[in-house]
């Protein structure tokens, strides 16, 4: 019977690691999974960039997430003041509403274009909707954004 | 239906993640892996089955492994979670009775192999 279980579970080693080696590795900037992100998250050290315009930023948003609406003009304002401590950032996560919208990969453009290293930028894809979905911390707090603009 | 459930997942491995993570039971970095490992341990428990190889021993982990989903549906249900099952592949099947009532079916058809296992050996 052990013989068995651990046949069984050299089989499901070996199945594995085959798709694992099979599936291709994401570049950078690829889309990611919501859990992955979550830990990305909770880990601490990486900035979250919301692309999506103010008012749906202030409606909720990833907490501690800086609101970087570049297809704005105030967007790229923001975008050059903050400059050196998205260059600071070991990790740039940027997301907007969730795969049918395109501004995180915009925001994620621009930042390669001011000189960010492509490698640090994660677009998560989900965006939003995947994280509410998840039901993952929200907040609505704005004071922080405020205090950047001025 | 092992088998039928595994291969999508295996070809989607970051959607079924995202389904598994849905469930809030793991912390997010194991997620990948254990989305993996268990789809992984489908396809090799449908394969098993179907071809009559360690019938038993595939029977007893299918029984384990429905135990184990319905232990997750059933948190996710009482903490009011809203997640889709996530059972075949990444599908928007929302979580629910019937749900449960098909992993007592497939728990029950794996009782069944088990019996006759028994019976004839």
């Amino acid at each position: 019977m052990l013989r068995e279980l651990f046949s069984i579970l050299v089989l499901t080693l070996m199945v594995a690691l085959t798709v694992f080696a099979a599936t291709p590795a994401k570049k950078a900037g690829e889309k990611e999974s919501v859990g992955k992100i979550y830990g990305i998250f909770n880990e601490g050290n990486a900035l979250f960039l919301d692309a999506r315009p103010f008012k749906q930023y202030a409606e909720g948003h990833i907490p501690g997430a800086i609101n970087l609406p570049v297809h704005k003009e105030t967007g790229m304002d923001l975008l050059f003041r903050l400059e050196d401590m998205l260059r600071s950032s070991p990790k740039l996560v940027a997301y907007c509403t969730g795969i049918g919208c395109d501004l995180s990969d915009i925001l994620a453009k621009k930042l390669v274009e001011i000189g960010i290293k492509k490698d640090k930028i994660i677009v998560f894809k989900g965006g939003m909707e995947a994280w509410t979905q998840a039901r993952y911390p929200v907040s609505t707090d704005t004071g922080f954004q405020k205090s950047l603009e001025q | 239906m092992f088998l039928y459930a595994a291969v999508p997942k295996l070809l989607d491995l970051q959607g079924f993640s995202e389904a598994v993570a849905r469930y809030h039971m793991l912390p997010g970095a194991v997620i990948p892996s254990f989305a993996l490992l268990l789809a992984s341990l489908e396809l090799v428990l449908g394969f098993l089955l179907l071809t009559g190889i360690y019938v038993r021993m595939s029977a007893w982990l299918t029984i384990a492994l429905n135990v184990m989903f319905m232990i997750a549906m059933g948190q996710a249900i009482i903490r009011g979670i809203d997640a889709s099952c996530g059972c075949f592949a990444v599908s928007r099947e929302p979580l629910g009775f019937a749900v449960i009532m098909r992993d007592m079916a497939f728990i029950a058809m794996a009782g069944l192999v088990l019996w006759r296992e028994n019976k004839f050996s």
